[in-house]
């Protein structure tokens, strides 16, 4: 009897132990390194992965994050840290900074690699150009606009006006990679639209919040030196655009608008007209790719592109105050993101 | 056919009517774009941009007012480039014009335009004029702006449209005007013309053959009854074309048995009163005999010229050729007339030209008859004076035949014609005067008979007469001519036969069944100086010959036992000369193709009744010359 009594329990644990077995969701290990808690790229992060989760519902999805606080060097260190254990199914890199590193990094050749919220993959060399593969195992989008399409938007406004003089504009940045590479990719068509006038103004990039209130600092200082000769600013994107009270500070000192923005945020604060990729739409984009690469798609084979869903943000009472009325068809395009 | 014309009047009507259709429909696709150009395109693009002033709450910012105003201006004159129409728009209140794609001002006149509702907005839309331009306009008005929109475009193309319209309806309608007058041309000549071709094809089949004709259409419509009726027409005329030919036949038969048995006692009276005459008579008896001879002889011309008239008008009177002398003829006949003319104291002279030594071809006995006739009138009304012949070819004759010409002119210087009796004495039974026929005699027959045959002759008698100096009627009739080489040797003969006469004693058997023909006709044999045997039937006639010293034979055609028909061919059956032996036919029938039938048998000659002595006399010197003229050959 008793040996009837064992056998049946065995015979229960054995079945429970194989049925959970067989119910248990294959785990895809994901990491993530983000280049600072900035808001883009914080929200971007997250973004990514709940659709990721969404996307792949019969899969066990471990995110394991880590911040590199815009440090390139606290990036490498990660990465070499991550080297020493199994190595994950995914890793993926937020902003220029992070994905610099991961993209330079031998440790992980292997291993499928994914960029999102990175201005110019092409300036940071992991691709030739846009459309390109990279051998290195990695793919990504950028999620700026052409340089062109911005000043043409910028030129489109300026035009309804119709002023007499081009406007001169500052165009204030760090010396963070992705904000030196937009402003030169600006800087290059300068003089070729009719009432668009651009002036680079920078200041050097500096590391963690601290360095975030001293680039503000430093940049408000120099456009207060300046301000007799711009009519308003272009916001570029970087950690300087994401800095708080950058528009607020300028406007109280300078007087300055800024003309455009490559942030909601700093729409939201006063800038004219601003183009940007929303964090939710960077980071769904980039989970429809994750979703791929784990899935046995071949990140090598993955052409590096452009995001395809971008955001108008207007600024009613910035237009009103510069009497410089928005197009109607941008008025449209902004829909929910007209500010006052 | 009248629905020929009804059907193109249709049909033009109709092109007439497609015209207006495709005018109001072209004319209304026009207004309804240019109200939808404004409704759906124009104030929409007015109305989306305060939309969106209202929605981002700038409706009151005059600088996005303004700019999105721009817009509209800007968007409109692009527009105006896409469509070729022009806008304006203008102030509501004070008509001020606030933007205008034309150059110069839009005045309007919108009296008379139309109003609807497009879109729940009212539009005013028509024709008017502009800067001297013909142009379709649609305005309406947007009044949370206070403007009043106007869109116009030129009415030019719309009129092209039109006139392109009415080219294209008018060629299309012309095309199947064509077509359908085509096709029923062929329809009709299917269905109307060809059918009444057959009918008419069938109608001439009738009129040439009076046969019953049977024609090829199946239609029952009117024309394949008319087909129907003009079969059975035929049926009918076939079939008294038939009855009418018996008729003829009958006619001719009993012509031909009226003749014979009219001219059978006749010829007994006429021969017993010429033998009376040789009698020896009291001045009275001779008179009474005279008389009587004279008027078995008139009665003789009245039945020969009644009987002449019917072989003529029923169409019986042939046409005999021969070559013979015309000018040995005329010669004759002057001679034969020339006692009647003697005894009425008239003159009768003969001229000819180009009948020298020329044979014609001709029916020498209709033309002698003609002149006899003629000249017989001729001296009959002349007292006194004059009658002369003159005959002439109007071409000289060659060795070789020719068609030829003849005029004779037969003139006399008697009492004449007036004027208006000329046109008739042509008619049968007409005399120019009635009171001619009392004192002159005759049937009247004379001349029509003449004509008549004349015209059988391919030619005619004309007349010309003044009363008191005389008549003259000119014969025409076509001959065949020729230069007769051989002439003066027949002619020779001709003349040694008649001067020479017959030879005495000729031997002549004459069967003859009524005594009263056979003891003239014997009596005038024998003033011939011929030994005369008669005989009463042709059995006995045959066998006589067979005996043998028989020189000639006068047959009568109708006797009893044997008529002379089978008589003659009996002879001809016998040996030797016997076989030869000449046969006269006797007979009172004057038609042609029985003598040809009589012939046929074996006759030689034939001589009608009544006979005379001059027609015995000619008939057995004709067998003489041709015995001579075969003995010399």
């Amino acid at each position: 009897m008793a040996r009837i009594i064992v056998c049946t329990l065995f015979a229960v644990v054995a079945a429970t132990l194989s049925t959970g077995l067989a119910l248990a969701k294959e785990v895809y290990n994901v990491v993530i390194v983000e280049t600072l808690p900035v808001p883009i790229v914080t929200e971007s992060r997250i973004e990514f992965e709940k659709e990721l989760v969404r996307i792949m519902p019969d899969y066990d999805i471990k995110v394991t994050t880590y911040d590199a606080e815009g440090s390139e060097l606290r990036a490498t260190e990660i990465l070499a840290e991550l080297a020493k254990q199994p190595a994950p199914d995914l890793i993926v890199s937020v902003a220029t900074l992070a994905t610099r590193a991961l993209n330079g990094s031998n440790h992980f050749l292997d291993v499928p690699k994914l960029f999102m919220a990175v201005s110019s993959p092409v300036e940071e060399g992991i691709v030739p150009a846009i459309g390109a593969s990279s051998k290195r195992n990695i793919t990504g989008e950028s999620h700026v606009l052409d340089a062109k399409v911005k000043l043409d938007m910028l030129e489109g406004v300026l035009k309804a006006s119709n002023p007499t003089t081009p406007l001169t504009i500052g165009l204030i940045h760090s010396t963070y990679p992705s904000s030196s590479s937009l402003v030169n990719q600006l800087l290059a068509l300068n003089g070729t639209y009719k009432h668009i006038n651009l002036v680079a103004i920078n200041t050097p990039y500096l590391e963690g919040d601290e360095g975030l209130v001293a680039m503000t600092g430093n940049i408000v200082e120099k456009l207060q030196q300046r301000k007799s000769e711009l009519d308003g600013y272009w916001l570029s994107s970087g950690p300087l655009a994401e800095a708080n009270g950058l528009v607020a500070k300028v406007k109280e000192r300078t007087g300055l608008f800024p003309l455009f923005a490559e942030s909601i945020s700093s729409v939201k604060e006063g800038a004219l007209i601003g183009v940007v990729s929303e964090p939710v739409s960077i980071g769904k984009s980039a989970a429809r790719k994750a979703k791929l690469i784990l899935e046995n798609s071949s990140a090598k084979d993955m052409p590096v592109g452009k995001m395809d869903t971008y955001t108008v943000a207007v600024n009613v009472s910035t237009a009103i105050k510069l009497q410089l009325p928005i197009p109607s068809n941008y008025l449209k395009l902004a829909k929910q993101h007209v500010y006052q | 056919m009248i629905y020929i014309p009804i059907l193109l009047i249709g049909m033009a009507v109709t092109g007439y009517w497609a015209y207006l259709t495709a005018y109001d429909s072209v004319r209304e696709r026009e207004y309804q774009l240019l109200t939808q150009t404004l409704t759906l395109n124009v104030l929409e693009i007015i109305n989306e941009r305060r939309e969106l002033l209202i929605e981002s709450g700038l409706e009151n910012v005059p600088v996005f007012r303004d700019a999105y105003q721009k817009e509209v201006f800007e968007e409109l004159e692009s527009l105006q480039q896409a469509t070729n129409r022009h806008f304006a728009i203008s102030d509501k209140s004070t008509e001020t014009l606030v933007f205008s794609t034309m150059n110069a001002p839009v005045l309007l006149n919108v009296e008379g335009a139309s109003i609807a509702t497009i879109a729940n907005r009212t539009v005013a839309f028509g024709e008017s004029n502009v800067n001297d331009i013909d142009v379709l306009f649609a305005c309406s008005e947007f009044n949370p702006w206070n403007w009043k929109v106007t869109v116009l475009q030129p009415a030019e193309p719309l009129q092209s449209s039109l006139f392109t319209i009415a080219w294209l309806t008018f060629l299309v309608t012309l095309f199947a005007v064509v077509i359908v007058s085509l096709l029923m041309g062929r329809v009709t000549q299917i269905l109307v013309v060809s059918p009444i071709e057959k009918i008419k094809s069938a109608a001439s089949r009738i009129a040439v053959d009076h046969k019953k004709v049977t024609i090829d259409l199946q239609q029952n419509d009117e024309l394949g009854g008319l087909a129907r009726d003009v079969e059975a027409m035929s049926g009918e005329i076939e079939q008294y074309v038939a009855q009418a030919q018996q008729a003829n036949r009958a006619k001719t038969d009993f012509l031909a048995v009226m003749s014979h048995e009219i001219r059978t006692p006749l010829n007994g009276i006429q021969g017993l009163a010429t033998l009376l005459l040789d009698t020896p008579l009291s001045d009275k008896q001779h008179q009474y005999a005279s008389d009587l001879k004279s008027s078995a002889s008139i009665l003789a011309t009245v039945i020969n010229d009644v009987l002449d008239l019917s072989k003529i008008e029923s169409g019986m009177s042939e046409v005999d050729v021969t070559e013979f002398d015309l000018n040995v003829m005329l010669k004759e006949l002057v001679t034969l007339l020339g006692t009647n003319a003697s005894s009425n104291n008239t003159r009768l002279v003969y001229t000819s030209k180009n009948l020298e030594s020329v044979v014609v071809t001709s029916d020498i006995t209709k033309l002698r008859q003609i002149i006899i006739n003629l000249v017989s009138n001729a001296i009959k009304f002349t007292h006194k004076g004059t009658v002369s012949i003159s005959a002439k070819l109007k071409k000289p004759s060659t060795e070789t035949v020719s068609e030829n010409r003849l005029v004779i002119a037969v003139k006399d210087s008697g009492i004449g014609i007036e004027p208006d009796r000329l046109e008739h004495i042509f008619d049968k039974f007409t005399q120019s005067d009635s009171s001619i026929t009392r004192e002159y005699g005759g049937t009247g027959l004379g001349l029509a008979i003449a004509r008549q045959l004349a015209q059988l002759l391919g030619g005619d008698i004309k007349v010309a007469s003044k009363v008191g100096e005389g008549s003259c009627f000119t014969v025409t009739a076509n001959v065949q001519s020729r230069l007769n080489v051989e002439s003066s040797a027949a002619s020779c003969l001709v003349k040694k036969a008649r001067d020479g006469g017959l030879p005495a004693g000729l031997k002549v058997l004459l069967a003859e069944d009524n005594a009263i023909n056979a003891v003239v006709a014997q009596a005038l044999l024998e003033q011939l100086n011929c030994v005369v045997e008669h005989v009463d039937n042709g059995l006995k006639a045959a066998a006589r010959v067979e005996d043998g010293g028989i020189d000639v034979v006068f047959m009568d055609v109708h006797m009893p036992v044997m008529d002379g028909i089978e008589a003659t061919k009996r002879i001809r059956k016998l040996n030797g000369d016997l076989g030869q032996t000449p046969v006269i036919g006797l007979t009172a029938e004057a038609f042609k193709e029985r003598h040809v039938v009589f012939k046929a048998s074996g006759m030689d000659d034939i001589v009608t009744k009544p006979v005379t002595v001059e027609a015995l006399q000619e008939s057995l010197v004709k067998l003489a010359l041709e015995q001579e003229v075969a003995d010399n050959k």
